[in-house]
This record gives structure tokens, C-alpha cells and sequence, in this order.
């Protein structure tokens, strides 16, 4: 128990650590090393990081309300309405779930780039013109908003499903119109998810890393990420500049995931009480077929058209726009050709090994921390529960930074530097508060009498907690399983840091491969994992229906 | 008199223990069984040279890592301040590797054929040699040029030109075509280059990534496509050509032996490979196309003829590098 708990620390703490050393010392990694101010001096004293400032935050809250606006939308026509076409809603937020998010950037730079853009060269054939380019501040919000109103709609989704609907009902008996209860009554109390989800959205945007590099650099749009992950290709190294710049991008997310943390705590918009609800669903009437049209139209934006378009990029040798001329070109042969990459091969092997690692070792040691925050009677248990949540609030691509950082310095006497473990230790990291999540909410629901009455009849701690709580945790224990997997198989802004020869991850290999121009294999390997994603999360659920889990 | 007397001993060793020296290393290579190489080659290319290396050389396996060429100096110098010694050859624009050189990222390793190389082709102090070179062409995409109803461009000059407005894409990682164009022309040079980045290119990132946008149709042309990049397209197929331009600007791409590294006799005998007849007659026919400055091979004259005139870059000191990069960088717009 003390050595998860010991572990757990190490693995939150020292990342963050070692960039705030990095960010107050002049010459890291250097002769003369030296406790300093310099490098915030110099960041802050340059008119170009107000600019980088400002569009980092742009991006980030333009990126929350184009997410927020969609989710919690969708999550109302979904939950709460008799819209028909419910059933894609769901659908519709887990692919993206799923499919990593440089896939989904290159999929959207084959639909909107100015010129070879699919979607442009239809418009251009039906109407003459050429409307998008994604390219630009608006496209980076796009695209990243695409893959990020998942995350928006499943909290919405949580959120409206556990609201009163007696006190809606109150209102509109007491004659309220239905708009003003639902601005006065719902709104209101979706106000703490919406703001959980909206910064969620915001830390997710300004960690990632695809984005701001596939189309920020050519755009010439700077954000904290691009800037970061620049400063440390510049030659010499700039490693003071990206880790004050991190020290920042930081600050900025604790005081964040503080705001929301108060905004719970407050408790005015507590709704759960002991009783199970049943939303009313609003009849729309006349407004069925469009709100059906607009579920529709979402799916397809989400789902159809980034996975079509690397299904269709896949059959042909060279990018082509979808002709009559092209469905001659069509084959199979970039199936047959992408095994011949050996980074694709390795890849895919180091993928599965980290992310199935990362999965274990994150279920084993949130299980046992969870366990020592819900159920010991420890003191100081809070500071263990900060320090579990502490990863939340450091966007990954500083996780990322840290961990390298630690690792070329750490007076260890076996390097890990260059192995997979660097990779697992920051998936590790990274899935840590999405583990704690499902750890405690399953061992909330356990009543101590169990292991009490265990206690009582002589067993020790080891064999109460195998023999109890882990049989009924098992459901969360498999969705804090899965969803590390798939977070770690998806995960580039922290790897982009940590990889090295042979240790190349899919993400990386996808990188790599688009850095190459090599887009016809990128879409046959995105296509080939998409469906091996689909696969596992088909045999989980069903796995999880078998042992009494309902939807993962 | 003297010095000549030496020099013919030094030679007089190296033919007469030039390949017991190499036997005696590819023993011990076949020991340490793995070569790390870092190199800013395409990933195709590095893959064939790398296969056709092992499959030469049973028992040594090459581990391979592809970098930008913006991307390998500072991952090479991070590692190195940081104690992790890992990579064991390095291969990469000559920009970029005398940078290293200058900050002691490399141990001094001297092939034994690398005599048979053109002159400039070789470090005077023994820390590289050219592994291959690179043309700077301007290369199109014929569709794309009908469809525009304009004309291939046939010098940098057309690129400034007001029908070329926004349709041609440029390398932001260009900046030897930068540092040609000031040392072919110094006032003249830096004066074109500012109009063609006033021209509203297409910006792309590294040369592979240039040419595959090409291809695809995102631009009609560019002056930044690599030779053989451009000829490895057109000879597939794709609807690619190019010219090569007057001044043709030729760079090096040396490879040299680490500091530190952890396989050091593998690592030497993958250079002695790499630039001896045989791995480079392989790069230049089989590899990729690239261009070797072997006296003794031939390379493709429609990529690259050593008869016609063209102008090597010097190779900067590292305060000169900065300079220009942050005077190429402003030139494009992009941030420091």
C-alpha cells in the first residue's frame, strides 16, 4: 500500500518539479547552472510572448465555446429531447474518442487545405468557389474543436441526466415559459458542467500538440505548445524559455482547475439525492426533422467525413480528389505497402506494449490509492488526494517536457532515457487522474461492513482487498483499463518528447510518416487502426456486459 | 620535401594496414552488434541504406532514428549534456553538423577511402565526411501549371514575378537556398529573396514534405525541392519535373562518428560503408538517387553533372548561422 502510495507521489511530483527547476535556473543542462529569474525575465519582457499569450488563449476559449456549443447541444437534443436519430449522438462522441487526434488532423488537412482540400474542390465544382482554408486561427479552432466536442457532450450528457426535472416541471406549472425555465432552471444547473467540461476542453486544447504543429506553423499561428516544442529544436536549445514559458501554461491551468473545484464545491447545484430521476423529454413537434438534420449533419462532420476521406486517401497511390478519373486508380496496394516501413511495424508492437502497460499499471495503482483516500482512516489522506488530481491540471506536453528533463538528469544508476519505460511512465502519469475517477466511484458504492466482517474473521489487508473489493470493482476497473489504453494509444504531445530510435510509438509513426509526405500510408495505417481500436472497444463492452458493465 | 616523404608513409600505412585496421573493427563492430544512426535522411531511403548495410554486414544491426534537420542538433546536444550518449553516426545537413562540430558533439573519425572524395568534400580536421550532396531545383507539378495556364518556371527570378503571386511553395527549413542566394549575389541575392517571400508562397516544412505538397497539387512550383528528391517523383510517375537553375547551389550532408558513442567500432565500420565505393554506388543507384561526391562514382546526370557550373555553399560559423537563420526567419514572417 505505501509503496503505490510512494510511487503514485514520485510520478506526480517530480515531472512538475524538475520543469519549475528548470524554468528558475539559468543555464539547465549547462556549465554554470544557476538558481535564477532570467528565463522569466526574458519571456515575459518580449512583446512576442503577449502576442503567443493572447493567441494560446484565443485559441483555447474559441475552441471551448465551438465544443461547448456542440456537446452540450447535442447532449440536450440526445438526453433530454424526443429528437430523432438520438442514437447517432452517441456514436457520434466516441469515435473521436477513439481515433487520435493527429489522424483526425490529417484527415481535416486532406478535406480543408486551400487547394487539394476535398471539400474545396467540391465546392469549387458545385459553386465556383473555395471557401475553406484551414490554415488559419478559425481552421486550428475547427479541427481541434471536432475532436474535442466529445468530451463536452459526455459530461453534458452526465450532467442533464442527473438534473430534477420536478423543478423544470415546478416552473412551467407555476407559468413560466418553457424558454425562461430552461435559461432560469437548466442552464443554471448545468452551469458547474459546463464549466468543468469547458475547461477540460481548454487544458486538452492548450496541451495538444498535432494541431498547432500540423496547421499552426504553416499558418504561422504561435501558440504556447508550438513555442514550447520550438524553443527546443532551436540550436542552441532555448531549455529555460520553454520551461518558463511551461512554468506559465501551469499556473494558468492550476488556477483553472481551482476555479471549477469551487465552483462544486460551493454545492448550491446539487441535485443528486437519493433518488433515481427520469428527465422529461421535451416533444419538439414541429422541430423533430431539424433537429434530426442537425444530428445528423454532426455525425457526418465528426464521424463520416475524417474517416471517409483517409479510407478513400488509402486506395490511391498518390492524393487525388474524388473523380470518376480516380475510382480507376483504386487498390489496396498502400495495405500491402505500409508493412514494408519498419516504423510502422515497430510502432505498432511499442504501441500496444506501452498502452497495455500504462492500462495495468495505472488500474493496480489507482485501485490501491483510492482505496488508502476512500477508506483508511489515514491522516494527510488530502494531500495524497491533491497529488493524485495534481496531473489533471499539467497539460501533457509539459508532462512530457518534465519527464525528459528528469530523466537525462536523475543520478540513477540504469538509464531509462531511450527505453519504452519513459514512454509507460508518462502514459502512467497522464492516466493517473482518469484511473482515480473510476477507482473512487466504484469504491464509493462499497459499504465498509464487508471488509469489516473480513477483519473480524482474521483476514489480513492483502487478501480483504483481492478478495473483496477488487471482484466488485471489477466494472471500474476495467473502464479505468480501457480508457487508459485508449488514451495511451492515441497520446502524442507527451511522446513527442520521449521517443527515441525503436521506441517510436503509432502516434510518432504518424507524425513521422506526414513529416515525410508519406500520406498515402498514413491513411492505410490510420484506417488499419481505427479498426483495431473498434475492435478492442467491441470486446470490452461486451466483456463489461458480461460481468455487469453497462456501456464503457 | 619532408612533408611529402610523411605524408607518402601515412599513405604507405593505410594501403598496407588500411584493411587489416578494418577487419580488426568489424570484429569487434560485430561484438557491440548495433549501430545507432541519427540521421535527416527520408525515412525510405534511410530504411534501404540501412538494409542493404546489415545485409552486408551480418551481425551489426542498425537502429535508426529520422530527424528534421532542424530537429537533430538540439536532440544530439540535449542528450549529450544530459550524460545520455546515444547515438553512435550522425547524418545531417552541413549546416547543422558543423554546429555540432563546433560544440563538440562529434570525435574526430577519418575513413580510410575518404581520399577518393572531391576536394571540400572532406573536414580538413577529420570530424565528417560528405555523405551526399544536395541540388537546390526548381521543380512543378505540370497539371497543376496547365490548370494555371502558366509557364514552368526557369529561374528564381520568375518566382518574384506578380503571376506567381501565392501559387508556389516554399520550405521554411530552406535556409541553404537562403545562404546560396546570398553568397552567389550578396546584394543582389538578399534582394530577390526578400521579393519571392513577399510573394505570398505556400510555407511548408522540410524538403520531403515540400515535395509530397508538389505533388499533391497544394502549389504549381517551388524553388526549395531537393535534385533527387524531385527526379525520385518524376521517375514514378508523379506528375512532378524540375530545372535544375543557374546557380545551381550544391550542399553537403556529412556523417560523422559521435562523442561518446556506445557502439564505437560499429559506428565506424557503418561509416567506413557508407562512404566507401560500394555503399555509395548503392545510395546513388539503389538508395534513393542521391548525389555522391565520390570521385570514383557516377552519379545521375539528369540530377546532378559535375561539368556544368554550380556553387557549393561554405559552411558557416556558428555565430553566421544564427544570423542568417534569424534573418531568413523574419524574411518569411515567422516568429523568432
Amino acid at each position: 500500500m505505501a509503496g503505490a502510495v510512494l510511487i503514485l507521489c514520485y510520478l506526480a511530483v517530480v515531472p512538475v518539479g524538475t520543469l519549475l527547476y528548470a524554468s528558475f535556473h539559468a543555464g539547465f543542462l549547462s556549465a554554470g547552472d544557476h538558481l535564477s529569474a532570467a528565463n522569466y525575465v526574458r519571456v515575459l519582457s518580449a512583446p512576442a510572448f503577449y502576442r503567443l499569450f493572447a493567441n494560446t488563449m484565443f485559441y483555447g476559449a474559441g475552441v471551448a465555446v465551438l465544443a461547448l456549443a456542440a456537446g452540450f447541444g447535442l447532449a440536450f437534443l440526445y438526453a433530454r429531447t424526443d429528437a430523432p436519430l438520438r442514437g447517432l449522438g452517441m456514436t457520434t462522441a466516441l469515435v473521436p474518442l477513439i481515433v487520435p487526434g493527429i489522424l483526425n488532423t490529417v484527415a481535416w488537412l486532406f478535406l480543408t487545405s486551400p487547394r487539394i482540400g476535398i471539400l474545396n474542390s467540391i465546392a469549387q465544382t458545385l459553386a465556383g468557389v473555395r471557401p475553406f482554408n484551414v490554415f488559419s486561427m478559425p481552421g486550428m479552432m475547427f479541427v481541434q474543436a471536432v475532436h474535442a466536442s466529445p468530451t463536452a457532450f459526455i459530461m453534458a450528457v452526465a450532467a442533464f441526466a442527473s438534473m430534477d426535472p420536478s423543478l423544470e416541471e415546478a416552473a412551467i406549472a407555476s407559468g413560466a415559459p418553457y424558454a425562461t425555465a430552461f435559461r432560469r432552471i437548466t442552464l443554471a444547473l448545468a452551469w458547474p458542467a459546463i464549466a468543468a467540461a469547458g475547461l477540460l476542453v481548454f487544458i486538452q486544447t492548450i496541451s495538444s500538440f498535432e494541431v498547432p504543429q500540423l496547421i499552426g506553423v504553416p499558418a504561422n499561428v504561435a501558440v504556447f505548445t508550438s513555442q514550447i516544442y520550438g524553443a527546443l529544436q532551436a540550436f542552441p536549445p532555448d531549455y529555460g524559455g520553454a520551461a518558463a514559458i511551461g512554468g506559465i501554461a501551469l499556473v494558468l491551468a492550476a488556477a483553472g482547475v481551482a476555479f471549477v473545484n469551487r465552483l462544486n464545491r460551493a454545492g448550491r447545484y446539487a441535485t443528486v439525492g437519493g433518488k433515481a430521476f427520469r428527465p422529461r423529454r421535451i416533444e419538439l413537434g414541429a422541430l423533430r426533422p431539424l433537429a434530426g438534420a442537425t444530428i445528423a449533419l454532426f455525425f457526418a462532420v465528426v464521424v463520416v467525413l475524417p474517416l471517409a476521406v483517409l479510407l478513400w486517401s488509402s486506395l490511391l497511390r498518390g492524393f487525388e480528389a474524388p473523380s470518376f478519373a480516380a475510382l480507376h486508380h483504386l487498390s489496396f496496394a498502400n495495405y500491402a505497402a505500409m508493412w514494408s516501413y519498419p516504423l510502422i511495424r515497430q510502432s505498432l508492437v511499442n504501441s500496444a506494449i506501452t498502452s497495455l502497460s500504462a492500462g495495468a499499471i495505472v488500474t493496480v495503482l489507482t485501485a490501491i490509492v483510492a482505496y488508502v483516500t476512500l477508506k483508511s482512516r489515514l491522516r494527510g489522506v488530502w494531500l495524497l488526494d491533491v497529488l493524485v488530481s495534481l496531473p489533471i491540471a499539467v497539460p501533457s506536453i509539459l508532462m512530457g517536457v518534465g519527464i525528459l528533463f528528469w530523466y537525462l538528469v536523475a543520478p540513477f544508476p540504469f538509464h531509462l532515457y531511450g527505453t519504452l519505460a519513459l514512454l509507460i511512465i508518462g502514459f502512467v502519469t497522464i492516466g493517473i487522474p482518469y484511473g482515480m475517477r473510476y477507482a473512487t466511484a466504484g469504491l464509493a458504492q462499497i459499504r465498509d461492513e464487508l471488509e469489516e466482517a473480513a477483519a473480524v474473521s482474521g483476514a489480513d489487508w492483502p487478501t480483504r482487498f483481492l478478495r473483496i473489493y477488487v471482484p466488485l470493482l471489477m466494472p471500474s476497473l476495467l473502464a479505468a483499463f480501457l480508457t487508459t489504453v485508449i488514451m495511451a494509444f492515441r497520446e502524442i504531445s507527451a511522446a513527442i518528447f520521449l521517443y527515441s530510435q525503436g521506441t517510436e510509438v503509432v502516434s510518432i509513426a504518424i507524425f513521422d510518416l506526414w513529416s515525410n509526405g508519406q500520406y498515402p500510408a498514413i491513411a492505410a495505417l490510420g484506417c488499419v487502426l481505427v479498426a483495431l481500436l473498434f475492435v478492442l472497444v467491441a470486446l470490452v463492452q461486451r466483456l463489461g456486459g458480461r460481468i455487469g458493465l453497462g456501456a464503457v | 620535401m619532408k612533408k611529402l616523404r610523411a605524408v607518402g608513409a601515412v599513405c604507405m600505412f593505410f594501403a598496407t594496414f588500411g584493411p587489416a585496421v578494418a577487419a580488426t573493427n568489424l570484429a569487434a563492430a560485430q561484438q557491440e552488434g548495433s549501430v545507432v544512426w541519427y540521421a535527416t535522411m527520408n525515412t525510405k531511403d534511410m530504411d534501404r541504406t540501412a538494409n542493404e548495410f546489415m545485409r552486408t554486414h551480418p551481425g551489426i544491426k542498425v537502429e535508426q532514428l529520422r530527424l528534421g534537420s532542424a530537429q537533430l542538433p538540439a536532440r544530439i546536444v540535449t542528450e549529450q549534456r544530459g550524460g545520455k550518449f546515444n547515438a553512435d553516426v550522425v547524418s545531417g545537413d552541413f549546416a547543422q553538423v558543423s554546429q555540432l562540430v563546433e560544440v563538440g558533439a562529434f570525435d574526430k573519425y577519418v575513413p580510410p577511402e575518404s581520399g577518393k572524395f572531391i576536394k571540400g568534400t572532406v573536414d580538413p580536421n577529420g570530424f565528417w565526411t560528405n555523405l551526399y550532396l544536395n541540388t537546390t531545383v526548381i521543380a512543378w507539378n505540370a497539371q497543376r501549371l496547365a490548370a494555371d495556364h502558366l509557364k514552368a518556371p526557369t529561374s528564381f527570378a520568375d518566382f518574384a514575378k506578380p503571376e506567381w503571386k501565392g501559387k508556389f511553395g516554399f520550405d521554411t527549413g530552406a535556409l541553404n537556398w537562403y545562404m546560396g542566394m546570398l553568397q552567389y549575389d550578396k546584394r543582389g541575392g538578399a534582394d530577390l529573396a526578400k521579393r519571392i517571400a513577399d510573394n505570398s508562397p505556400v510555407k511548408t516544412t522540410g524538403h520531403t514534405q515540400t515535395v509530397s505538397q508538389l505533388e499533391a497539387g497544394e502549389f504549381d512550383a517551388t524553388p526549395t525541392a531537393y535534385g533527387y528528391m524531385a527526379y525520385q517523383e518524376k521517375s514514378a510517375g508523379m506528375p512532378v519535373d524540375f530545372r535544375n537553375p543557374s546557380p545551381l547551389f550544391v550542399t553537403l550532408t556529412p556523417v560523422g562518428l559521435a562523442k561518446g558513442a556506445p557502439h564505437p567500432n560499429a559506428a565506424r565500420a557503418f561509416i567506413d560503408w557508407l562512404t566507401s565505393k560500394a555503399g555509395q554506388s548503392y545510395i546513388v543507384e539503389r538508395g534513393g538517387g542521391e548525389i555522391s561526391s565520390r570521385t570514383d562514382v557516377k552519379n545521375n546526370p539528369q540530377i546532378f553533372d559535375a561539368k556544368r557550373p554550380f556553387t557549393v555553399l561554405d559552411i558557416p560559423d556558428a555565430a553566421t548561422y544564427n544570423r542568417l537563420e534569424q534573418q531568413f526567419r523574419a524574411l518569411l514572417g515567422l516568429p523568432g
